[in-house]
């Protein structure tokens, strides 16, 4: 009676113990499982700034690009820097470039305006498939007729991108 | 699970018992043979037993064995699934690229910050943030220098207002910045004064710390 219960117990507590080990064994599986997930999920992840370099890349191109000639402007051809904003410009970026521009239009003709931008350096702060915010340093040189000596003004902007397509297009630009 | 091993046990000991004594002797010989019996059948019972343990093990341990083999499997899925992930450069170089970021800015902020009152404590910071020829040159500001900074009488505040990284490997870093900094006079009457600068950094990674080898202003162009 004795050595029977004895020896089924023997038995369950292999059982018991099997199964508290493969109970332990799931549990830490779980918790590595969660861990995995929480690394691949981490936000730093989802920033492709500085890892993706072909699309970081791209970014960069045409959104220099893109600001230069926007920022440029001829006032006996502003016909070149109204159809670069129409192809570059959206949104909220549109919309305050387009006050900008009417009230360049106005004095331009008179004063025989000349504007020309170009990047400095930027760089991308955040990059997503779709989405781009960039910091960029540019510089714009400005000459009038009367006076001979063109002057030049530097600006920072912090400036956000969208992907229509396959090019980027800007949607704001916040001077800083 | 337990009702297995039980019943088996239980009918192989009634035939022996049955067997062992008369129908009469039964209700008396049940308590009084009982140490006879623990020591006869024990054999038999041990025998029973030991096949319905071996099958009871064989039986549920199946079922253990297949519950045990599932969650190795898992263990060992799920570790690799943690360890590539773990050690997923891409996140490496996400971590390394935003800590460059956080301490490249607290950088440029204490360069462009000093204090009249405590020029000692601003030179202190000014190195803490530096490596290099630039943190050398920085440690042998003369004291004359220091006397200057302190009769300006001046509190300059730095403040990044955006910063990106342009360039970035494994130890080192260029960010550019866009910074104002707030001077203050000594004698309250006098408004701060803003000025807006933007910089770029080279930055270094020194025993896990990204540290500042060079700091100047993007110049403007004169083209």
């Amino acid at each position: 009676m004795t050595v029977m219960t004895r020896s089924a117990n023997r038995a369950l507590i292999a059982q018991a113990l099997a199964l508290v080990v493969a109970v332990v064994l799931i549990g830490v599986a779980v918790v590595l499982g969660l861990r995995a997930q929480s690394l691949r999920d981490d936000p730093a992840l989802a920033n492709r700034a500085q890892l993706d370099d072909a699309a970081v890349r791209q970014v960069t191109t045409e959104v220099s690009r893109g600001l230069a000639q926007v920022f440029s402007y001829d006032w006996s051809q502003p016909g070149i820097t109204k159809a670069a904003a129409d192809e570059l410009l959206s949104g909220q970026a549109r919309e305050e470039y387009d006050t900008l521009f009417a009230s360049l239009q106005e004095r331009a003709p008179d004063q025989k305006l000349t504007l020309s931008t170009q990047v400095q350096v930027a760089g991308v702060q955040h990059l997503t498939e779709t989405k781009a915010t960039l910091l960029v340093f540019l510089d714009q040189s400005s000459s009038r007729a009367e006076d001979e000596e063109s002057s030049v003004s530097a600006a920072q902007l912090r400036v956000e991108a969208e992907l229509d397509g396959r090019s980027w297009v800007i949607t704001a630009l916040n001077p800083l | 699970m337990t009702d297995g091993p039980d019943e088996s046990t239980e009918s192989s000991e009634d035939p022996v018992a049955d067997s062992a004594g008369d129908p009469a002797e039964d209700a008396a010989g049940e308590s009084a043979a009982a140490p006879e019996l623990d020591g006869r059948p024990s054999v038999v019972v041990l025998g029973a037993d030991d096949s319905a343990a071996t099958s009871g093990r064989l039986r549920l341990g199946r079922w253990t064995l297949v519950v045990l083999a599932a969650s190795i499997v898992a263990v060992v899925v799920a570790y690799l699934s943690w360890s590539r992930a773990d050690d997923d450069p891409a996140l490496a170089r996400a971590e390394l690229r935003d800590l460059a970021i956080i301490e490249g800015t607290a950088a440029v902020e204490a360069m462009n910050s000093m204090d009249y009152r405590d020029v000692e404590a601003g030179l202190e910071a000014w190195r803490s943030v530096t490596t290099g020829v630039l943190r050398d040159q920085l440690s042998a500001i003369a004291a004359d220098e220091r006397q200057l900074l302190a009769d300006q009488g001046k509190i300059a505040t730095g403040r990044v207002v955006e910063a990106a990284l342009t360039e970035l490997t494994d130890r080192t870093a260029t960010m550019i910045a866009a910074v104002e900094v707030t001077v203050a006079d000594k004698d309250p009457a006098q408004e701060p004064t803003v000025k807006r600068n933007r910089y770029s950094a080279d930055l270094v990674l020194v025993d896990g710390d990204w540290l500042l080898e060079n700091l100047g202003q993007v110049p403007v162009a004169t083209s």
